[in-house]
């Protein structure tokens, strides 16, 4: 069965610093794994990229590159419905995808530690050194 | 393939080739494509990621990210 995964947008950051990326596609071309985005998740980690400069010292090529990086390997979805589930409901979207696209969701964000314990939309949420674990990275 | 194709001859024979095929094969073969354009990315940024002397973890990149979020967005 092919495991379907939504990234937040540090776990992004993970896998370039990390240098998984490569290994990551090797993954894809085995048909291991999907991974789905969406405009938000995309737009965010160009955002953060951007703006953030603590993040772009780990990231040093050009956003460019990292967002062509990212838009090649998934598959985009919008998501329909939007549940309010954290404090702020604009930035359910990840839980919205990941539930909508039967994903899981990897994050380090604690602030998903309250959508572990939700029944309803039931998201997996595992974090970023669980996913290199779980895929061998 | 044509004796006097050039890059530009290539590339129309292989639309040309790929027009004929099925929904289902075009689809495959352009998944096969993104993945060969995202191994040549890969490659560029594995290059400068090399050159990355910082060291934090995971969770520190989660905790930048989120005081970021934060920032933006006090409900956060």
């Amino acid at each position: 069965m092919v495991n379907r995964f939504v990234f937040d947008v540090n776990s992004w950051v993970s896998l370039f610093y990390r240098d998984k990326y490569l290994k990551l596609i090797a993954l894809l071309e085995n048909e291991e794994i999907e991974i789905f985005s969406c405009r938000e998740n995309f737009s965010e980690f160009r955002d953060i990229h951007s703006k953030h400069s603590a993040i772009r010292k780990l990231l040093p090529s050009g956003i460019e590159k990292y967002a062509a990086a990212i838009d090649e390997i998934c598959e985009f979805y919008e998501p329909q419905k939007r549940y309010s589930l954290l404090n702020d409901y604009k930035d359910n979207y990840l839980i919205d995808l990941a539930h909508q696209t039967k994903s899981i969701l990897v994050s380090n964000d604690k602030h998903f530690d309250v959508a572990k314990k939700l029944k309803r939309p039931k998201v997996s949420i595992i974090t970023v050194q669980e996913f290199y674990r779980l895929m061998e990275l | 393939m044509s004796l006097t194709y050039t890059g530009k001859d290539t590339l129309r024979e292989i639309v040309g080739i790929v027009e004929e095929m099925p929904d289902a094969v075009q689809k495959r073969l352009l998944r096969h494509i993104k993945l060969e354009k995202a191994k040549l990315l890969g490659k560029e940024i594995s290059k400068e990621q090399k050159k990355v002397k910082a060291k934090v973890s995971d969770d520190e990149i989660a905790e930048m990210i989120h005081q970021y979020r934060k920032k933006k967005n006090p409900k956060w």
